[in-house]
């Protein structure tokens, strides 16, 4: 049987070492928004123009299916590109386990450790490395490939949508983010 | 009151474009490509050096981004001439676009 995945997206405060967020959510579709707290709906946390969304700490979990090796992970945005003055960012491409992003409580200051510009949609063949581990996210450990069958989870896949002054009032366009991975 | 310049790699022209550098509302610097108008922000307070670090870190993880739209040019240049392609649309009112259960 196939490996899937789920999304999840940690919130919150920060707790334990490395650190993680109190909350842990596992959504069918995220909104960049002025607010941290997973419940808050978007709509009454608006972006005003000219700043940015709190981040977004998304990562994969791998929760059923049987495989013996998972591996060549790719995330990027890959559909349907943002309108003038708003700019999506988010993290590097995994080259060591220190690459991996640490996660912050959330906030609407630009976060300077996602330095890769995801604001255009773009071949998931040039995404950005995803690695894998068997503890979570946050935790160290993770490789390009593991070679298990049990849960496994990304690094964080963290994106924070920064806006200019001209920014259009209104809801952005629904974007489409891929995580791409080979199993055997 | 002049334009402030810095010249800083685009994500999105994949070549070092000149940008217009000036403040958020929350005294962020934002970098707006003369190109494209993409704009990139670095935290308020940063220093000369911060600055050309993240700069520099920006240009390293952005360069070789292949866009979904440069892929589809490419294709479009390759093609002998635009053919119109007929969509074809199930006609779901008088049930002749829905399969029947097989068996």
């Amino acid at each position: 049987m196939a490996a899937t995945f789920v999304w999840q997206l940690d919130t919150g405060n920060t707790t334990g070492s490395p650190a993680k967020g109190t909350t842990r959510t596992t959504p069918t579709d995220v909104n960049w928004k002025n607010s941290g707290v997973a419940t808050d709906v978007y709509s009454s946390y608006p972006i005003t123009a000219g700043n940015n969304s709190f981040q977004l700490a998304l990562h994969g979990k791998f929760t059923t299916g049987t495989f013996n090796n998972i591996s060549a992970g790719l995330f990027a945005h890959t559909a349907t590109s943002f309108a003038a003055n708003l700019t999506l960012k988010g993290i590097i491409a995994m080259t060591a386990d220190a690459s991996r992003w640490l996660y912050v409580t959330p906030s609407a200051a630009a976060d300077t450790n996602l330095t890769v510009d995801m604001t255009t949609a773009i071949a998931i063949g040039s995404g950005v490395a995803v690695w894998f581990g068997p503890t979570g996210p946050e935790a160290t450990g993770k490789a390009a490939n593991q070679n298990t069958g049990v849960d496994q989870y990304t690094n964080f896949l963290t994106t924070q949508l920064q806006t200019a002054a001209g920014a259009a009032a209104g809801d952005t366009a629904q974007v489409t983010l891929t995580l791409q991975y080979n199993e055997n | 009151m002049d334009k402030i310049i810095k010249t800083i790699f685009c994500a999105n022209e994949q070549v070092e474009t000149t940008h217009v550098l000036s403040a958020s509302p929350s005294g962020e610097v934002c970098a707006t490509c003369e190109v494209c108008g993409r704009v990139l922000k670095f935290p308020a307070g940063v220093s000369r050096k911060e600055f050309d670090d993240l700069v520099a870190a920006h240009q390293e993880a952005n360069q070789g981004q292949v866009t979904v739209e440069s892929i589809e040019k490419t294709l479009a240049e390759l093609a002998d001439a635009p053919v119109k392609v007929k969509e074809e649309v199930p006609n779901f009112t008088d049930g002749s676009g829905i399969d029947e259960p097989v068996e």
